[in-house]
């Protein structure tokens, strides 16, 4: 065997008690060993299965249900299992040793039995069978290569791989092979239709007329011919061929090999005690006759176990004929033409290649999977108005065009800094108007409205406006959809860089240069074409690493976040709400890593990801300001209460001090806003009077306790809260406290250089991992 | 300027009880290619078998087209350019799985069917062998372009079964033909006309075995104006549904009107990924 491997060799090893001694036959499955039994001292027969199928639970399943077999049944005529399982990782079984040879070689060395001998063996081997089938097991494949001959003319029947238990028929895998052998296959097999036992007596019939003919009962060009003719041909005369058959046995085996199973023998007994009854009343018609102890047979011939695979018996034939055909024809048949079978039906094909391909040959139906008025619809005029090229399909790739790629990244680069550039001078701009007093959204949109507009102001906002268009619409072409998201991040992002630069308005400042090279651009630069690049790598197909990156970035980003927001007040863990706010972040930045890494669909879009990883940013990002904005609330909402105590205090002129006590005692139950609709008088003031007297209330009911730099913050809540009621009051907090890291955000950039170096790995990431993908990238 | 445009989609699905997927699929619309491959061998390796074949085609066709594969002279020389093209891919991917199931034991007697398309002018050109089919839908009927190359079908065409017979009957997986089984095999070839409007579907055995050809032609006429790959996944999900014993592989290729390219589409075509 060409894939014998020197590890596999057990010669001389030891399973399961027995002594390897050497190797008798190979095959698909395994090899078959003859061994030395120690204990019994006895000569067995060790099949074992090859080790490259040991973990195939098919494999060993069709190894083990041999055993299982043949374990169940104990007859003289059937091979014997001693043992069977596993050891040092082989499966073993050990049969008994047949000292002999096969009946298919007997009948090779001697091309004639004597028919006396032939039933002699065929009633063994029918006792044996009918064993068998009385379990309920069929064996499918009676062949008589199946068949061993020890040196007594005792026939022992072998290969159990493929019987089966009747009810244990189920599904099949696909395969080249059919169970059972082409020439003695049953029809009811051939035509893969329920089998019982009497497909077995059919396969007894065929062996039958071979053994006793030499020939086979039918014979083709190949194996489906055989096997169609099984299915059929009608049954052959074996007495043509061998004149001194007895005409009973002649009918006996065209019996056997009846088409219908009704119209065999229904058993393997019926049939061996009808054979025995008709050579008893022959012997005594006749008185003679000797039961072949005359042959004379090599008794001392090594074992020949063949391990014959159902179709390899025809194989060899096909194969020389395929051979010497397919030098030439290695060509194709037209669909509806009869199917040829491998090289050995020439004339079809090679008529075919003399005859050039028409044009528009119309498509066929076959006649066998009509379909109704479907053949006009395959005529060629339909065809004539578009006969044109099709679009050619021969690609071009040769490596400029992975140059031009590359070239393509620096334009795409100075496009996102373009973006980001504009963006970020517009940040610079709006940073003029940024009010502490105002909480970040507002803050965002003041610029637009402020009255103190600068005369570029509004030019570079419709710039900025254009080109957010621009990049949304490219988000439309799918070409540039990949980096969308990252622009727009990026623009986002340059907008808040320029927006939380120290607030020089951008006119004032005089060099160029200095505007470009200033810290706080460069760091908006690293982000913004980190981003962009990453975004570029964020493809439906990442490695490993680029999906180790990717979700490292989304860890990152969390953390930073985090820290970023990093405040001296404790995040407020009392709420309900803000409890679950980290756990949801994480489930957040969990989801965000799972699509980027695990979901990698042909669909897969950067968008999931990315809102995943803001979603879960900012659960962390509230959570972390939720310390202060609770704060801001409790301070705002004790404040107010009081001033509206002391207000109504003052409205009623004095007097009921219990409706004062009433007062707090209401303010302590929570009911801060009782006198909300009453008190209003405060909004008829002007803003300076309305400022000088709240700034007043707080020092009188604060005593001082709030700096005087947190005063116009905290009276402009408050004049939201008598202007809008206390929920806008709670709004404006929150505004205030979600923003307050963003107003801390540069300087904290600044002094953080682990911020900068992340941010710079970010960056060449990102550069170095795009070029690659240019570079390396499958070609198209 | 190209006469159609050619959609692929390809879906492909382990089913119900395989504990492993042996079917590969591919597509490449650069290339114009759609196979379909179902791997066997039940004890080898039937995927490897399958994407042996799918990527040899492949990887061929696309050397042949750069011209970093001369195709020889001598090669089935009365053929058009494409077919010979698809044919020395096919034989080369046979050879490479024989070479690899006769060099180790773990792959013996593994194989392959083998089932793809590809185009050339108004043609589809496919080359085939095994039970996968390649179905043919045009004007609401749907037409099995191929044949089987199993024993079933062998007796169908002697008129010893029925196509319904065959259908059900347990020689439908016993294959009179496949690749890697030996070292040679032979392919059939096809080449019919297509028009705007057609969808080709390319499928593996598990796909059929779920789907009778009438519930396949309703589903694609409902499907008609879905996006391609929803009624590929439609299919499978269907044929799963009523079958799923084995592993549903199928690959559908429309024709549609060609458009002319955009500059948008050009830019597009420059950066998208096949």
């Amino acid at each position: 065997m060409s894939d014998k491997d020197p590890k596999e060799s057990l010669i001389g090893t030891d399973i399961s008690g027995c002594e390897i001694l050497q190797k008798v036959a190979e095959g698909g499955m395994g090899a078959v060993y003859k061994a030395r039994h120690k204990a019994l001292n006895r000569i067995v027969c060790v099949k074992i299965l090859s080790p490259a199928l040991a973990n195939d639970k098919k494999a060993v399943e069709l190894f083990l249900s041999e055993a299982r077999a043949v374990a169940e049944l104990d007859h003289p005529n059937i091979v014997n299992v001693y043992n069977v399982g596993k050891e040092r990782g082989y499966y073993f079984i050990v049969m008994s040793f047949i000292e002999g040879q096969t009946l298919s070689i007997m009948l090779k060395r001697r091309k004639v039995l004597p028919v006396n001998l032939v039933l002699d063996l065929f009633d063994g081997i029918l006792k044996g069978l009918n064993v068998a089938h009385e379990k309920g097991i069929i064996h499918r494949d009676i062949k008589p290569s199946n068949i061993l001959i020890n040196s007594d003319m005792h026939p022992k029947i072998v290969d159990f791989g493929i019987a089966k238990k009747v009810d244990k028929e189920k599904g099949t895998t696909k395969t080249t092979e059919l169970a059972g052998t082409a020439y003695f296959i049953a029809p009811e097999q051939a035509l893969g239709r329920d089998l019982d036992t009497r497909a077995d007596l059919y396969s007894i019939g065929a062996s039958m007329y071979y053994v006793l003919t030499g020939q086979f009962p039918y014979n083709g060009k190949n194996t489906i011919d055989i096997i169609q003719k099984h299915i059929n041909d009608p049954v052959p005369d074996p007495s043509k061929i061998r004149k001194d058959l007895p005409p009973w046995l002649t009918q006996a085996i065209q019996k056997l090999m009846s088409k219908d199973p009704a119209k065999r023998f229904q058993t393997a007994k019926e049939t061996y005690l009808f054979f025995q009854k008709m050579r008893a009343e022959d012997q005594l018609r006749l008185k003679s006759g000797t039961t072949g102890s005359v042959i004379d047979l090599e008794t001392d011939s090594s074992l020949k176990i063949i391990k014959e695979s159902p179709i390899e018996n025809t194989e060899s034939i096909k194969k020389k004929r395929q051979e010497a055909v397919l030098k030439n024809t290695n060509t194709g048949s037209l669909h509806n033409k009869p199917v040829l079978l491998p090289g050995l039906d020439e004339s079809p094909a090679a008529a075919k290649r003399k005859e050039p391909i028409k044009p528009a040959p119309p498509v066929q139906v076959p006649v066998d999977y009509h379909v109704d008025n479907a053949a006009p619809h395959f005529a060629a005029p339909h065809f004539a108005a578009a006969r044109q090229n099709l679009r050619e399909l021969d690609p071009k790739t040769p490596k400029w065009r992975k140059l031009v790629d590359l070239a393509w990244l620096p334009v795409l680069m100075l496009l996102s800094l373009a973006v980001s550039y504009s963006f970020f001078l517009f940040g610079k701009i709006c940073s003029v108007h940024v009010s502490n007093n105002l909480g970040v959204v507002a803050n965002l949109l003041a610029p637009l409205t402020s009255a103190q507009s600068a005369k570029y102001q509004l030019a570079l906002a419709a710039v900025c406006l254009i080109m957010l268009a621009v990049v949304f619409a490219s988000a439309s072409i799918r070409a540039f959809s990949r980096s969308t998201m990252g622009l727009l991040v990026i623009a986002f992002i340059s907008y808040m860089a320029g927006l939380f630069t120290p607030q020089v308005p951008y006119w004032d400042i005089k060099g160029i240069g200095q505007f470009l090279f200033s810290p706080e651009y460069s760091l908006c630069y690293f982000v913004v074409a980190g981003m962009w690049a990453l975004s570029l790598c964020w493809r439906s197909t990442l490695t490993k690493i680029e999906a180790f990156l990717a979700s490292a970035l989304v860890i990152l980003t969390v953390v930073l976040a985090y820290t970023a927001t990093g405040l001296s007040i404790a995040p407020h863990t009392a709420g309900f709400f803000t409890k679950w706010l980290p756990f949801l972040g994480l489930l957040f930045a969990l989801l965000s890593i799972y699509y980027l890494t695990a979901h990698k669909g042909a669909n897969s879009s950067i968008l999931a990801p990315t809102l995943y990883l803001f979603a879960a940013v900012a659960c962390v990002w509230v959570y972390n300001t939720s310390g202060l904005a609770y704060t801001m609330n409790t301070t705002l909402k004790v404040l107010a209460s009081k001033i509206d105590a002391g207000q109504s205090k003052q409205a009623s002129s004095s007097s009921n001090k219990e409706a004062n006590e009433m007062g707090y005692v209401s303010l302590f139950q929570g009911d801060a806003f009782a006198h909300f609709g009453e008190i209003r008088e405060i909004n008829t003031f002007s803003p300076e009077k309305k400022y000088a007297y709240l700034d007043k209330q707080i020092t009188i009911f604060t005593k001082d306790a709030i700096p005087q730099s947190y005063r116009p913050l905290m009276i402009e809540m408050l004049s939201a809260y008598y202007l809008s009621g206390p929920s806008k009051m709670a709004l404006l907090a929150w505004d205030y406290a979600v923003g307050y890291p963003i107003q801390n955000f540069n300087q904290n950039a600044q002094n953080n250089n682990a911020y900068y170096f992340l941010l710079t790995l970010l960056y060449w990431f990102g550069i170095l991992g795009c070029a690659a993908n240019i570079v390396f990238r499958e070609d198209e | 300027m190209s006469t159609f445009d050619i959609e692929f989609a390809a879906v492909t699905d382990i089913g119900k009880i395989r504990e492993k997927n042996e079917d590969s699929v591919l597509i490449s619309s650069d290339l114009g290619l759609g196979v379909v491959a179902d791997g066997m061998g039940g004890h080898s390796a039937g995927e490897i078998a399958s994407n042996i074949a799918v990527h040899v085609l492949e990887e061929t066709i696309r050397k042949v087209n750069t011209g970093a594969l001369k195709m020889p002279d001598t090669f089935l020389p009365k053929l058009d350019k494409v077919e010979r093209k698809l044919l020395m891919a096919a034989n080369l991917a046979n050879a490479a799985i024989y070479t690899t199931a006769q060099a180790s034991a773990i792959y013996k007697m593994m194989g392959t069917t083998l089932t793809g398309v590809t185009f050339d002018g108004d043609n589809a050109v496919a080359v085939h062998v095994g039970d996968s089919r390649i179905y043919l839908y045009r004007e609401k009927k749907l037409v099995q372009v191929t044949t089987d190359h199993s024993l079933a079908m062998e007796h169908v065409r002697r008129g010893l079964l029925t196509k319904a017979e065959a259908d059900k009957s347990k020689i439908q997986n016993v294959l009179t033909r496949a690749m890697g089984i030996k070292k040679n095999v032979e392919f059939d070839l096809l080449k019919f006309p297509v028009k705007v409007g057609d969808i080709m579907v390319l499928c593996s055995d598990g796909l059929y075995k779920g789907l009778t050809e009438a519930q396949m032609q309703e589903l694609l006429e409902k499907g008609q104006n879905m996006p391609l790959v929803k009624l590929c996944k439609q299919l499978v999900r269907v044929s799963n549904d009523h079958d799923g014993q084995d592993n549903i592989s199928t690959v559908m290729i429309k024709i549609l009107p060609a458009q002319p390219l955009t500059f948008r589409q050009k830019i597009k075509r420059f950066f998208t990924k096949s």
